[in-house]
């Protein structure tokens, strides 16, 4: 129960908020320690996030009671990279990361 | 991968290798944490992961990076990931002190150029006066915070910087050579007369699957603000359930699948 504004400290009018978000993600690694070539990781992560607003007092500038404002946001993301690591000398260690995100 | 070794205390720059699982990393670190164990309680140099996708000594990193780790998360007793970060030099929360409402900026930067990450997923919310994510400080287990255009690391965005959130592992409750394990809280605070209380439970019970489970719930009225002679009341009446179900399974050598699911409703 807050304004429309959530970050005002003044506004008086009141809505009730649901804010949802919910995560869910898969990864898996792969890193055999004989191969200092192969570090790899592919995530691939699912996200919801919504706030959605009633007002529950006329007060707002834009909105009467009883209006709502739902703002979703869906994600899907995919990620694959990998780690190789090279020792051109003993005391140089050379590590390349690489990969793509969607 | 061998988990026992990461098993000793609070350490969690440490543990935070597992998720990388580094075979570079690992060797170093596998030596330490025995030391640790013949020792006591050792402190350990903060790891780094998000600041150059490898693990790295947080210090050595040439650039700017801050780690706060689980008994940092704790110490200060959070009641939302603001509380969390106020005292990192470079970031701060605006739109407080609804929780509902705090942006982060990193060096002035908000909104898309400061990348969010909940366990490697972005959290690409961003509107109006709403906060950009939302997950209980009593989940997590490490915040990091790399100051700085990461832009090539990280995609779009980021010309600020990258805050990365992780959730706390099996192997952050229990204890060295334990199966189950579960750790609680509860909590008041005056400010907006809010309670809180919440339990996690672990449990590994073969030696390749971990699993973990935890629900919070925070009730909270509206905050106070202002001294003794303007005091006022901000009306944040909060009602927030937040529940973390994790899974990971080494299938073969050195294959490990994880899962995560959080879902947070206020």
């Amino acid at each position: 129960m807050e304004p429309n504004n959530g970050q005002s400290g003044t506004a008086s009018d009141l809505t009730n908020k649901d804010a949802n978000s919910d995560n869910f993600r898969v990864a898996y690694n792969y890193a055999p320690p004989s191969n200092p070539w192969v570090d790899l990781t592919v995530l691939t992560n699912y996200t919801n996030t919504e706030v959605k607003e009633t007002a529950v007092n006329s007060l707002s500038t834009t909105s009467t009671l009883g209006d709502e404002d739902d703002r979703i946001l869906k994600s899907l993301g995919f990620r694959a990279d990998n780690r190789s690591r090279i020792n051109f000398r003993d005391d140089i260690l050379g590590i390349f990361t690489y990969g793509l995100e969607t | 991968m061998s988990f026992s070794s990461h098993l000793v205390g609070w350490k969690a720059g440490v543990a935070a290798i597992l998720l990388a699982s580094t075979a570079f990393a690992q060797n170093t670190d596998t030596a330490t944490s025995e030391n640790s164990a013949n020792t006591g309680n050792t402190i350990l140099p903060s790891i780094s992961v998000t600041a150059t996708r490898n693990a790295i000594d947080a210090f050595e990193f040439p650039g700017m990076v801050s780690v706060i780790g689980r008994r940092g998360v704790q110490d200060i007793q959070s009641a939302s990931p603001d509380d969390i970060l106020r005292y990192t030099p470079g970031i701060d929360f605006n739109g407080g002190p609804r929780r509902t409402g705090e942006v982060p900026s990193i060096r002035g930067f908000s909104n898309d150029d400061v990348i969010i990450l909940l366990d490697g997923a972005r959290q690409n919310y961003i509107s109006g006066h709403d906060g950009r994510f939302f997950v209980d400080p009593f989940f997590l287990r490490q915040i990091e915070v790399v100051k700085g255009s990461s832009s090539a690391l990280y995609g779009s965005g980021g010309t600020g910087g990258v805050i990365e959130l992780r959730t706390v592992e099996a192997s952050d409750v229990l204890a060295k050579g334990k199966k189950y394990g579960f750790q609680s809280i509860g909590g008041y605070q005056a400010v907006n007369r809010e309670w809180n209380t919440g339990v996690l439970g672990v449990a590994k019970p073969y030696g390749n699957l971990e699993l973990l489970g935890g629900v919070v719930y925070r009730n909270s009225e509206d905050l106070s603000i202002g001294d003794d002679a303007t005091r006022s009341t901000l009306s944040s009446q909060d009602r927030i359930t937040s529940g973390l179900f994790k899974g990971k399974t080494t299938l073969a050598e050195n294959h490990v699948l994880d899962f995560r699911g959080s879902v947070s409703q206020i």
